[in-house]
């Protein structure tokens, strides 16, 4: 094992420390709250602490780890799907973050587990619940969990580190609004602020996708961001500036461009390119098509801010890529390049745009 | 003409589209002065010009309403018209201003 990071216990000691009865509250308080566990063997582990083992799992404060150093065995499937996250050398297919060091994959998570226990815990049970199943709820989901860290020191804590930042006012709108025959072509046009995602830009979006939606003679929407990125995220001048959390979370769902996305997804195709960062993946995710240039990345920096993706990430990213990669990506917030987006399904092929995105 | 949500007009003097959001019954509409016809029927005879006192424009994705609210069009192309309804002019009905959610 490598220095820092925190054990990992065979699922025997992972079995006992849960059938303790002040295991879920010696768990939950301690300092980095997370658990590994090593999946390759069953071996020790008692009879009646595996019935309650899933159960326990899902229900300790605390962001679980299966680590894999082979090919998980059968029966021990239905554990590695309770854990949150899975790393490991080879696994299930659709869960495992691949990587040839499982205990620095560990430390890597539990050093972000460290900095913003709150939000990473927060991240992983908002996940466990698979509310992505049925987008509308998820929506919910994600908008109660981001309103309840939105009052935790966490994120005051991201807001105090950003510094005070005046909201920008743009001259020309954020959106650019073309149509291409019976396609609406729709531009994220700040690049002077590589597209960060604004209040006014969720205003203009929502209101480009609604009249797509309200018009049968457009048969498809195309989605690009002018300049070098697509979108660099939530533009941090804004955060902090909602009304208060519950305010938050009424405006969150009366005007969301996620759901929109999400009822137009069959006809929306987004071209992505450059940095790709919170909204700027979680909005694209929900289209049914969506293309990465070579230079694309990916990132969920969120919970680095003390809060979960809150543009739709933990309901449109899982679709894709199912909850146990997209918990390591909102937990982490590791870059991930066009390759890996390509190898785990979140964009649907690599491809350059015929031509560079440009002003109508 | 007979209006109903769904009914898609046409001007006749420019670039403007819009679908009825809510409507009921017969309205006079015009764009731009003129009548507007229906979007679904092919073309016919050359365009005009939007009369002066009606060349304010429309705007794509806004709502356009009569006094009563009785009747919303919501444009789907905009154009240098103006939009009117049985003699008034719409107006422009603003979504609800809403603050930033981080």
């Amino acid at each position: 094992m490598t220095g820092g990071g925190p054990p990992i216990r065979s699922l025997a000691e992972t079995g006992e420390v849960l059938h303790r009865p002040h295991a879920l509250e010696d768990v939950a308080l301690s300092e980095v709250p997370v658990l590994a566990t090593d999946l390759t063997s069953a071996a020790d582990l008692a009879l009646d602490h595996r019935e309650v083992l899933g159960s326990r799992l899902r229900s300790v404060r605390a962001v679980t780890v299966g680590v894999l150093a082979g090919p998980v065995a059968p029966a021990l499937a239905e554990l590695a799907d309770a854990h949150d996250i899975v790393v490991g050398r080879a696994g299930p297919g659709s869960s495992l973050v691949e990587t040839s060091d499982p205990e620095g994959a560990v430390e890597l998570v539990a050093g972000a587990v460290a900095a913003h226990p709150q939000a990473s815990v927060a991240a992983a049970q908002l996940l466990r619940f698979r509310a992505y199943e049925q987008v509308p709820l998820g929506l919910v989901l994600e908008s109660l969990t981001y309103s309840m860290l939105q009052s935790g020191p966490e994120f005051a804590r991201g807001l105090r580190e950003r510094g005070p930042m005046e909201v920008p006012t743009d001259r020309t709108p954020p959106v650019a609004v073309t149509s291409e025959g019976t396609t609406l072509a729709l531009t994220l046009d700040r690049p002077q602020r590589a597209n960060a995602f604004t209040a006014a830009m969720r205003d203009l979006l929502v209101e480009a996708l609604r009249t797509a939606a309200a018009d049968p003679t457009i048969e498809g929407v195309i989605i690009r961001g002018a300049g070098r990125s697509f979108c660099s995220g939530g533009d941090l001048a804004e955060f902090g500036s909602a009304p208060d959390p519950a305010t938050g979370h009424a405006v969150r769902l009366a005007r969301s461009p996620a759901w929109w996305l999400h009822e137009l997804a069959r006809d929306v195709r987004v071209h992505l390119h450059g940095a790709c960062v919170g909204a700027g993946i979680e909005l694209p995710a929900f289209a049914g098509t969506v293309l990465a240039a070579p230079d694309t990345t990916v990132r969920l920096p969120e919970v680095g801010m003390g809060l979960v993706p809150g543009a739709g990430g933990t309901v449109s990213i899982p679709r894709r890529i199912g909850p146990h990669r997209a918990a390591y990506l909102a937990v982490t917030g590791v870059t991930i390049d066009a390759q890996q987006a390509l190898a785990w399904g979140l964009v649907d092929r690599i491809e350059r745009e015929p031509a560079a995105p440009t002003d109508p | 003409m007979q209006l109903r949500p769904g009914s898609r007009l046409r001007s006749t003097v420019c670039e403007t589209e819009v679908i009825a959001v809510k409507a009921e019954g017969e309205h006079d509409v015009t764009c731009g002065g003129a009548p507007m016809v229906d979007a679904t029927a092919p073309p016919d005879g050359p365009r005009g010009e939007p009369a002066a006192d009606a060349a304010d424009g429309t705007q794509m994705g806004k709502r356009y309403v009569n006094d009563d609210e009785t009747l919303e069009l919501l444009c789907t192309k905009p154009g240098a018209g103006s939009l009117a309804a049985d003699g008034t002019a719409l107006v422009l009905k603003e979504s609800k201003p809403l603050p930033a959610s981080d």
